[in-house]
This record gives structure tokens, sequence and C-alpha cells, in this order.
């Protein structure tokens, strides 16, 4: 039987962040999660690093943890932030006592909230609107959620940490008031199996609730749905935030070549439903449109939603609920070995990790520090190694493949490259993705879909939103031999069907005209659903 | 905001949020289709304009894009691609060093200044232009030596142009001639002025006027092409004000002037002085539209075929030039249709870009040849010296067919 | 003013086919174009009716248009103008030297780039799949070529035909520069190229073998077809493909040389932004070419400027779709937009315009709204021509009758 001292159930950024504290402190872990990682509220959100300032006003500590984590991240996950700095702008119809608490705030916080001239704001953004009375720099960032989590695997791993994805935790073993171990099952080909474990964490977010119940425990989280917009460009240079009080629509990040506004809150039943409405877009844009008035004339990519696990205090809801977090220690229900961590936010993941695996090392004898704040995720590429591969990357790929890939692999594909053009075949001409890198990703574990290979390169997640990557990825994906790749068909509607659910809430303007070709190509020109000859 | 308002507020590079990848331009880019070089309009415009916040990358083959339009002509979502390319060309050259090529390239007006200050400096130019050939001296500096230069005339058009007898009128148009026809091809001015002559206009000319720009752009002078039009939209505007329009025989003159300028530049002044601009067989169409040109037309005889420069098709209105010379009696001219000539200004001129120009212009000359032509008709002058240079048929300008039928 | 008889605006399959047929009535025509039509898009095979709404391949095409919905174009085209319209294309392609085989009565074949079968009326010689009885089916992929994997193509042609599909992979042009998409792959076949296909093919060549193809035999008319077809003893097959698609630019050429002989005045980049009405007439539209506005006057003024991807139709807020030229009412259930399965039918691919049999506009009372404009092509309401296979039939049945006098 498979064995390991902790499983840790969930593979948002909290879960992957307790894999690699613990993996680094010497214990044996193992993470595993029902589909690919962070598919829940980790790369569901707006990719914001907080600065603190949205929290400097109604929850300090928060917000202290905010700019310390933040500094952090930068730190260690240089690959994952683009540090291009945020901006709070209070506009005409915005309280003006707020600022001064504001202000306030961020000073007893520890945030550095530059005072800027209109005229400053203005350069530094020029599309801001002209109903903006005030503006502040502060130390916000963009960050990859994806790909922050990806690295904690990665980093892991080197320590003996493991991953298993698309397994689903489906019963807890308990004797004699202790965890013993759980049986998982294959989310892709149902095979269920036990794994013997001591001690059982549960950081699957919205779905904690669900864990804990495997075990006959009440763990009350309200799931809490944010609704967010992609942009097909970088309408903004900086993360802007309005200068209010914290409220829907209200932060857009630019984030690699896409803008992401957000968000909506909404209480809703099952963190599975990430599904939009158009009245939740609409909501979004017309908001939106305070802080950048032509929002409208801007193309829309697609819309998604994640639901944000609030620990359910009686009498706190949406916005109201804290953003901080819980960590309960289940043997003070009876039930040794089972902890189950919940709620925070992406930009403190590491403290909360760091928090969690203080008590499960004290429970294991483990004397060793935490150093997850001081090791870097992964090496950098270094600037030698992309000189070299310079010649073989397409043009303004260089950057992007270095991040995405980290060293080892980057050092494979351009040696791919530099042997076969033929791997220099761009299989996403919107995001820069050659076939040499498709196939590097393709070829790894934990690529079983097309969408997996996708998180991890950011295929089809362009302008053409799959359109033209779709045959090419599902061709490639087929070359690769893997067995999953056999049904290229079943792959192929399967990816579409996915940038579908992004789009269908928000089809209007020149996505309209995208779907109709995108249509036109795979059901008319290829007749994906096309039969036997007779 | 309704899609026409839209349309008038945002700049060239705000164009490319309207690409939605659809191919047309790939399919329909002749440079693409020459040669495998060039990474094609699609990535090397709107596409890139979405990355290039990664990295501070230039596109290495953005180089290969000559400007022709085509991309433009035939983009169903109104993306600006040859503009994006040309002020990212412009953005590379603020960083970047020039060629003495392309500095001779992008400069024919001052040369041209230079050679007519001279007593006989045209002859002496023309030799010179021979011998540097022969000697290799062009192709040293990266020019082909495979066609040659264009030969100065003995007299520019505005030299002509101070000895024309004018009727006096009280309808004025101002002649924009550009470079080629003032220094290499006079005598389609001189069938302007005829030609304007005969429907009761009066020709102006305007001392003020500087080179359109065109060759500047496409060689990535793009702060000077800028003073350029300054310079001529003042002037354009000054007429406008008289009621008084400009007129250009040479379509790509004419498109600078009446597009390319707003396009690149995104001045409102420049958009109201393109109002007063007009391509010559344009005017006279809208004459004809008002009843109001001589269509008195004498037999013209020969048999002619006509290319349709891209730059006017680029325009917008159509071949008004075929529109009218089918009014002349037994006049017989057949549209070649066969795409891009592939000179494109100063593109087929440069050592590296000579054999794709003529790969380019390939389907047009077997056009030709097929139809054997004995003239072929044209609006823009470096389209004629790329016949003239694929196909060793005499060329010339509509208009020149024109005076002809007036005489 | 521009005074023309006829004025067609669009420049896609269904607006040059009407050019042309009322060129050739007799009429002064000028065709007005903005981009280049769908034709990189456009696969060139002309389907009348694939599946009915169940999604069930059609026998009978021409015979299965009875049974549409009522709201359909085709009961507005009628089956003879259909019928007509594909004889009028048939001829007009043989013509061109363009030759295209099938009938609307019936469904020939074509395998498409990703490995599937799909059904078509009017099919380009190149596409044409021959009896499979008997026959070894070798699936052609070429080295470096993008969107396309031989591989795929033959592993899923095997589950839809009874025999095993082979798949092999020759070398043509050389991997550099740029990628090779099937239009550059379609150029290089046609510059000569095909001539390496031949010797690579020829180990494998025999009579009983079908070579198929991606969509790369050549750009012109079907030279390249017929001198692969004369020089291997197995068929020569070519595939639907991706955009930029070799066949839709065939199509196109073929289209704007018979336009050019029938005498088709052709404006391109003219793009029309209005029109000028007066009672239930037009008078005039105002087309933007660059900063001057000119005007087109006409007796009959036909509408091909596409659906939502060509930008005939724009929807602004997901509240009331727009026809952009003459602003006519647009027939749209508001309820149903969208489907959350992408391969269902779809709402939006129903948005079009309502027009009589005449195909005029018509309001929602069924009132004709303009007495002199025609509606042709994706603008027509009533139709996903993606689900049923029916986007050229249309195009082309409709455009015949709008161009008939």
């Amino acid at each position: 039987m498979e064995k390991a001292t902790v499983v840790v159930v969930g593979g948002g950024a909290t879960g992957v962040g307790i894999l690699r504290d613990l993996a680094m402190r010497g214990a044996d872990v193992l993470l595993i999660e029902k589909g690919d990682l962070v598919n829940g509220a980790s790369s569901r959100y707006h990719g914001l690093l907080h600065s603190g300032g949205r929290y400097a006003v109604k929850d300090q500590e928060a917000a202290k943890e905010c700019i310390e984590e933040n500094t952090i991240l930068r730190k260690i996950g240089h690959s994952c932030v683009e540090p291009i700095g945020g901006m709070f702008v209070r506009l005409k119809s915005d309280p003006e006592a707020y600022e001064a608490d504001w202000v306030e705030g961020c000073r007893t916080s520890g945030i550095e909230a530059t005072p800027l001239t209109l005229e400053e704001a203005f350069r530094m953004e020029p599309r801001l609107s002209k109903n903006v009375v005030s503006a502040y720099a502060v130390p916000d960032a963009a960050i990859d959620g994806f790909r922050m989590s990806c690295q904690n695997v990665l980093s892991a791993a080197k320590y003996g940490g493991r991953t298993k994805t698309y397994t689903e935790l489906v019963k807890i073993y308990q004797k004699n008031g202790e965890v013993t171990g759980i049986r998982v099952r294959n989310t892709l080909t149902g095979e269920e199996y036990d794994i013997e474990c001591s001690i059982l964490v549960n950081a699957a977010g919205g779905w904690c609730e669900k864990v804990a119940q495997l075990a006959g425990l009440n763990v009350p989280v309200q799931p809490d749905k944010g609704t967010l917009i992609a942009f097909n460009q970088r309408l903004a240079n900086h993360v802007v935030n309005r200068l209010h009080k914290s409220s829907d629509g209200d932060i857009f990040v630019p984030h690699g070549s896409i803008t992401i506004l957000g968000t909506t809150s909404m209480s809703i039943d099952d963190p599975e439903d990430t599904s939009t409405h158009p009245d939740e877009v609409e909501k979004l844009l017309s908001i939106g449109a305070e802080t950048f008035e032509d929002l409208r004339s801007y193309r829309i990519l697609r819309v998604f939603a994640g639901s944000r696990p609030l620990y359910k205090q009686p009498g706190a809801e949406g916005r109201g609920a804290s953003r901080g977090f819980v960590i309960l220690d289940h043997a003070e229900e009876g039930l040794a070995g089972m902890m189950t961590i919940v709620g925070g936010k992406f930009t403190t993941y590491r403290l909360m990790a760091e928090r969690i695996t203080d008590m499960i090392c004290e429970k294991l004898s483990i004397h060793e520090k935490c150093r997850t704040a001081e090791e870097p995720l992964v090496e950098e590429v270094s600037t030698e190694a992309k000189a070299r591969a310079k010649k073989y990357f397409p043009s303004f790929g260089l950057e992007l493949a270095a991040t995405r890939l980290g060293p080892e692999a980057f050092d494979r594909v351009t040696k791919v490259l530099a042997e076969n053009p033929e791997k220099r075949e761009l299989i996403c001409e919107c995001e820069n993705i050659t076939r040499a890198e498709f196939e590097e990703v393709a070829g790894r574990e934990e690529c079983h879909i097309i969408n997996d290979i996708r998180r991890r390169t950011r295929l089809g997640m362009g302008t053409c939103q799959g359109n033209f990557c779709a045959i090419r990825a599902a061709g490639a994906f087929y070359e690769t031999g893997k067995l999953e790749a056999k049904d290229s068909l079943a792959q192929l509607k399967g990816f579409l069907q996915g940038r579908w659910k992004g789009i269908e809430p928000i089809l209007m303007g020149r996505n309209v005209r995208e779907t109709e070709m995108t249509r036109a190509l795979y059901e008319l020109s290829f007749n994906i659903d096309g039969g036997k000859l007779e | 905001m309704s899609e026409e308002k839209r349309a008038r507020e945002e700049t060239s590079r705000d164009t490319a949020d309207h690409c939605i990848a659809c191919t047309c331009c790939i399919a329909n880019c002749p440079v693409t289709e020459a040669t495998k070089e060039f990474a094609g309009p699609k990535l090397v415009g709107p596409a890139h304009s979405r990355m290039t916040f990664a990295e501070g990358d230039v596109e290495k083959t953005l180089d290969y894009c000559s400007n022709c339009k085509n991309c433009e002509i035939t983009c169903p979502s109104g993306v600006a691609v040859a503009t994006m390319n040309m002020l990212q060309r412009g953005e590379y050259y603020r960083h970047h060093k020039h060629s003495q090529r392309d500095d001779m390239l992008a400069h024919g007006e001052r040369m041209g200044k230079l050679v007519r200050a001279l007593p006989l400096g045209a002859t002496f130019a023309n030799l010179g232009m021979k011998i540097g050939q022969a000697l290799g001296m062009f192709s040293a500096v990266g020019i082909t030596n495979k066609r040659d230069m264009p030969a100065y005339a003995p007299q520019s058009f505005m030299e002509r142009f101070l000895h024309i007898k004018q009727k006096p009128s009280d309808k004025k148009v101002v002649f924009f001639p550009g470079c080629y026809i003032n220094q290499n091809d006079p005598e389609v001015g001189v069938a302007f002025v005829e030609v304007m002559q005969k429907n009761g206009y009066e020709v102006l000319v305007d001392e003020a006027f500087v080179c359109c720009g065109s060759p500047m752009v496409v060689t990535g002078y793009l702060d000077e092409a800028h003073d350029h039009a300054h310079t001529n939209v003042e002037r354009i505007l000054d007429w406008k004000k008289k009621g008084i329009p400009v007129v250009a025989c040479c379509t790509s003159c004419s498109l600078m002037l009446k597009a390319e300028y707003h396009e690149l530049f995104g001045e409102k002044e420049m958009h109201e002085a393109a109002e007063n601009v007009y391509d010559a067989f344009e005017f006279l169409e809208g004459l004809m539209e008002k009843g109001e040109l001589l269509e008195a037309f004498k037999p013209v005889d020969g048999k002619y075929a006509y290319h349709s420069p891209c730059h006017l098709r680029a325009q917008g209105i159509g071949l008004p030039a075929l529109e009218i010379l089918n009014k002349i009696p037994g006049y017989q001219i057949e549209n070649l249709a066969a795409g891009c000539c592939g000179l494109s200004g100063n593109y087929g001129f440069k050592a590296d870009k000579y054999e794709v120009s003529m790969k380019v212009g390939e389907k047009l000359f077997k056009r030709v040849e097929e139809l054997a032509p004995d003239k072929v008709v044209c609006d823009c002058g470096t389209c004629r010296m790329q016949i003239a240079h694929g196909t060793k048929k005499p060329v010339c300008h509509p208009i020149q067919i024109l005076a002809k039928a007036y005489k | 003013m521009k005074e023309r008889e006829v004025v067609v605006i669009g420049g896609g399959f269904s607006g040059l086919m009407a050019a042309i047929r009322s060129a050739r009535a007799g009429k002064r025509t000028a065709l007005l174009q903005y981009g280049s039509g769908a034709f990189p898009l456009n696969s060139g095979l002309i389907d009348i009716l694939g599946y009915d709404r169940e999604k069930n391949e059609v026998k009978n095409p021409l015979e299965a248009i009875k049974n549409l919905p009522k709201k359909h174009p085709y009961h507005r085209i009628g089956e003879a103008a259909v019928r007509s319209s594909a004889d009028f294309f048939l001829k007009l392609m043989e013509e061109q030297g363009f030759p295209y085989e099938g009938s609307v009565t019936a469904h020939r074949h074509v395998a498409t780039a990703i490995g599937t079968w799909k059904p078509s009326s009017l099919v380009p010689a190149s596409m044409d799949l021959p009896d499979l009885k008997g026959k070894r089916i070798i699936v052609v992929d070429v080295k470096g070529l993008k969107d396309f994997d031989g591989k795929m193509a033959a592993a899923n042609l095997t589950e839809r035909v009874d025999s095993v599909v082979e798949s092999t992979r020759i070398e043509l042009e050389p991997v550099e520069g740029r990628d090779i998409t099937l239009l550059s792959c379609a150029r290089f076949m046609e510059n000569g190229g095909w001539q390496k296909a031949v010797e690579a093919l020829r180990p494998l060549d025999a009579e009983d073998v079908i070579f198929l193809f991606p969509q790369v035999l050549g750009i012109q008319g079907n030279n390249v077809y017929r001198a692969l077809s004369k020089a291997l003893k197995g068929s020569v097959v070519e595939t639907t493909g991706m955009p930029p698609s070799a066949n839709g630019m065939r199509l196109r050429d073929v289209l704007l040389r018979a336009a050019w002989s029938a005498g088709v005045e052709i404006v391109e980049n003219a793009h029309v932004i209005g029109a000028e009405t007066e009672g239930k007439t037009c008078k005039y539209i105002r087309v933007q070419a660059g900063v001057h506005e000119q005007h087109y006057s006409a007796e009959r003024f036909i509408l091909a400027t596409g659906g939502f991807y060509s930008g005939g139709l724009y929807m602004e807020d997901l509240q009331k779709p727009r026809e952009v030229v003459f602003d006519l009412p647009v027939s749209f259930d508001k309820s149903h937009w969208t489907d959350k399965d992408f391969f269902a039918e779809q709402g939006f691919m129903l948005t079009g315009i309502a027009t009589d049999e005449s195909l005029r506009p018509v309001d929602a009372m069924g009132t004709v709204v303009l007495d002199n404009v025609r509606i042709v092509g994706r603008n027509l309401d009533g139709y996903d021509f993606c689900r049923e296979h029916s986007g050229n039939g249309v195009a082309l049945s409709s455009a015949y009758k709008a161009a008939t006098f």
C-alpha cells in the first residue's frame, strides 16, 4: 500500500505551500488534488499580489501580513511576479473622508503609499478617468497564481514531496480516534486505492466542508463567488485600485498580455459553481468604466469565476466575512491527526502554510525551522542561457518561455529548438508557444488533457482563444503517444468547450466574430462529430 | 459607443484589438507569398503588439514589410496592420542607426535638389548613376545594381511649369507633383495641366510643398516624415481655407496625404487637411459625376493594359482612371488585376529585397506577357518603373492617355 | 453620386456570385468590398444541407429542405432557385477551368483535416472521394507542415471506415524561416514542388491506393491536382483545411476573374457606412473611401455583408444586434442567444434578417422595409449553417435569386 506520513488534500496555493514547507523540513508528504493544480480559487482570481492597501482601513493585521508576504514572494518567486507597482485612485464620487483613514492605515501597517500628482497619475495611466481626484502609488504587483503553485510543487519535489493530481479523496480511515489512512479515486480512470497516513491536512479551500464531512466533522465554509473579466490587451500599466471601501469591480490587474478586472462577491452553495452570468459582467463593466471610461471599447477575452473559501462565522457573509484564515486541529473534536486550514488570501498563502506546518512539525517532532521565506522556489534561467537561446526563440517569446519553464526545462527546450527547426513551429501564435515547449510540457506525467498543458504554457489564452491552436495541440499531443491523447477528437472538443465556457456569457462585440469562425471551422469544415462512412 | 464613433477616436495601434486572427492578411500579403523569411503581417503587426510588455524585443523580420497595404485592404476587421509595422519600424530606428543606403533611398528629394542646383546636373547625375552602377558603387552600400536608378529628367516639372502658359480661371486646383513626377517624369505633370485646362481649371503649384514622406516612412525615418507632414498639412489647410483642392497624380503621395498622415501620427489637422486632397482621377471622376467633365474625346489607338497600384486600391475609390479611359471611343484597355508590382517605393531598390520584389511582381509580368499590350498604363510612378523593368514594355500614366484624347 | 444598376455590398462568396450573375444579366454592377470575404476560412465546398435538426445526415439535400422549420431561408429561396443556382455554379466553374462535381439531390463525402468525413453536395474535383471499396487509404503528411497531423487524421479515419488508414510523411520544402502553413505549402506545390511529392510517394504508389493530402494542392485552379493525378497511379484527394484555406483562395481567384470578365466593377477597401432611404426605397449608400464619402445609387442593392464574422451584423452589448448598413430589423431571440454546449444549435447563429420570398427585408410584421434591397448569404435569419452544413448552399442560392431580374 502507498504510504505517506502527511497527506495534504487540495492543490491550491495553501496546499502546495504546505507541501513545500513540510518537504523542506524533511517530512514525508504527499499532496492529492481531485483536478489539476489550482483549479479552484488560486487561479480563479485577479492575480493581484496585494500591497495590503486594500485592507489598510478594515483589517490592519491582514494589511501587515500582505506587505510582508508581498516582499517575500517577490524575492522567492521572481519569475511569477510582475513587479509593475500599483496605484490607488479616488474618484470624485468616492467619499473624501475615507482617503485620510486609508493614508493613516497604510502608514501604521507599513505600506509605502506615495502621493502622486494628477499629472503623474495620468502619465502613468493615460486612460484613467478624468474624474480621478487623488492618486497614490503602492507596491502592488501582478502574480501568476498557477506558476507560483507549480513552482511550489517543483521545489517540494526536490525535497521528496510528492503530488498526485486528478486524485480525489473518497474516504478517511480512522481508528481509535486517529487518522490511519485514506481512500482515493483517480478521477480520469475511476480506479480507487488506499493510502496509509497518520496526518491528514484539509487544505481544500471551498471544498473544506466536504472533506471534513468525510471524517464526520463540521467545518462551515461559505463559498463566495467572485466573477472576473479578462481583456485582450494591457489597458493599464500598473495595478489600479479604487480608493474607497472595498467593493465590486474596483481592481484592474495587468497580467502578461491581458488585463483582469475584478471582482464581484456572491454567496453560493457549491464551490464547483464557476458559472458566470451576463448581468455580473454588465455590473463589472459599468463599475469598471468609472475608473477607465472607454472600458467598453476594449475587447473582452473571457469571463471567469472562482469562489473564495470564507470560514463561516455567524452573521458575516460576503465582503463582511473575514479574509483572514483559521487553522483547526480536529484532535480537539476527537480525531487526532486531522487538521483543517481555511480562508486567507493568495498573497499570504506562504505564511498560512508556515503556521500550520509549524503545528504539524511539532506533532512529528521535527525541529527544522521554516525556510520557505528565504529559499527561491526555482532557480532563474541565467542571462547566458537566454543569450545562447535567443536566436531559436520567436520574437517576444524568450523571456516568457524562460519564466514559464525554469532553468532545466528551458535548457532542454533550447536544445530541441537548436537541433530541430521543425520544433520552432508556433503552436500558439497569440502567446508565442513553440512546439518544443509544448512537447516538453505535454510529456510531463501530470498532463492528461490539453487544458493541463494550457495552464502550464498559456496555450489558447490569448486573442484567438484556442481557435487556431486547438487542432495543432490535439495533433501534437497525439504525437506524444500518451494514452489519454489517443482520443484526439474528445481532447479537441473538451478544449474548445472549455474555451467556450468563458466566452459564452460575454458573447458580444468581436467575440461573436471569433466564435462564428470557430464554429465554421470545427463544426463545419472539420465536422468534429462526423461519424462512420456508410 | 458606436463602432463608427469608436473608429474615429481610436489610434492605429488601438486597432490591434480588432484582430481575430482570421488570416486574411497572411493569405493576401505579397511579401509573405514571395519569401519565407517574413513572419507575415498578422504576427509582426497585431499579434506582437500584445507582447511588447514581455521584453524589449524587435521582430527580426519587420524589415520585410513593404507597406504595400494589401493587409489593410483585405482585413475584414479594420486592423491597421501595415501602419502598425511602420510605427514599429520608426520606433526601432529611434534607437538604431540607419544605413547609408537607407539614407539615400529615403531622401531622393534632397538628392534631386542638389542635382538641380548644378548646371547640367541631371545629365551628369544620370551618367554618374550609370557609372556608379557599373562600378558597383551602389551595391557597395546595399542598393541593387540589377535595376537602373530612376533617371533625372533634363528639366524638373517645377522648372517646366514656369513656362506653361495657362488660361486663367476662377476654378483652380493646386497640383502636388511629388518627387518622382517632379524629378523623373515631368511629362505626367504637364499632361495633368493640359487635362485640367481642357476642363476649365487653372493649375497652381506650391513651392512650399515638400516630399510627402512616403519613402521616409517605409525606411524608418518616422520623425522626419512627421516634420514633412506638418509642413504639407499646413499648406493644404491654407489652400482649404481658400477653397482650392490639392490634387496629386502619384497614388502613393495621395495615399500619404489623404490617409497615412493621420493614420500614422493621429493629429486632427491631418484629417482636416486630408479632406482637401484628391487623387487626380478621383477628382476627374467627381467632375464626370457632376456632368462637368469634358467628354469630347478623340479616339486613341493601340492596345493597353491597366495596372492598379496597391496604394490606389487602398484608397477605397475603385479604379477611377479605368472608368474615365473607358469613355474614350474605341479605346482598348484591360485591367491586369494581377496584384502588387513588388517595387513598393524604394523597397525593391534594396539589394537584399530585389529578389523578393521581382518575385512579387512575377504574376503581373506574366499577365502583361499574356495580354501583350502596346503599353501598360498605371497611376503610380514606381509601379511603372517596375513594370518597365520586369516586362520591357512602354509605360505611361493614365493622365497622359487622357491628354492625348483631348488633343 | 455614382450611378449603377446593381450594387452588391460585400465581396465574399455570395457577393461575388450575385455580382457575376447581375453583370451577366447585363446590369451595370459594382461590387463593394471591405476586407476579402471569408474565403481564407471557406472550405470551398458547396454544402446544400448536410444534417437535419436532430443532426442526422440527410440522404437527399433538396428533398430534406421540405422538412426544415418554417423560418429557414431555403423556404424563401425555393427549391427551384436552389436547383438552378447549382447548375449555374457548376457551369461557371466548368467554364473557368475549375470543375466541381456533384448534385443537390445526393451527398458526396469529403475527408477533413482532423480525420472525419463530411457530407457535401458540390465538391471541387480535388476533394472528391473515389469509391473506397478495395482501396488502401494513405494520409500524406508533410514535414514541418502546420495545422495538419497525418497520424492523428489517419487514426480518426480508421475508426470511421472499415479498414486501416495509414499515414506517411514526405519532405517537400526545407524547414526554415517562417512556419509552413497549408497555403505556403500549396504555393510551393504550385511552383513545381508537386514533382517532389510524386518522387516521394513513388514507392507507395499503386492503382489501389488513395493518397489523402492536406489542402496543399496548389493555389490556382486545379493544375497541381491534375498534374499529381496524372503522375501517380493512385488516386489523389485533398482534405479540408485550416485557414488560410488554399481551396477558399482558389475559389476566390476563380470568382474574381469571372467577375472581372463579366464586367463587374470591383471597389476594394470600400467601407459602406450607411444608406439614404426615402420611404421604401434606398436612394444611395454611403461609402467611406478614406476621408471622402462617396455615394452609390442603384436600382437594386444586394446586401452580402455576411453575419457576425464578416461584420454585417454586430452585437454591441447583448441587448440588440444591429445590421450595419441599412439598420434593418434583425430577427433575434434574446432568450436563446447562446447554448452552453458549444456544438448545439446556437441562437446567435439563427440571428439575421427576415425577408419575404424575393429576399427583401421585412419587419416583425412581415412588411417589406426596403423594396430595392435584397438580402443574401449569412445575413439571412433562421439557420445555423455550421450545425446543419448549409452555408455555401444558402449563399449560392440566395445570391442567384437576388440577382434574378
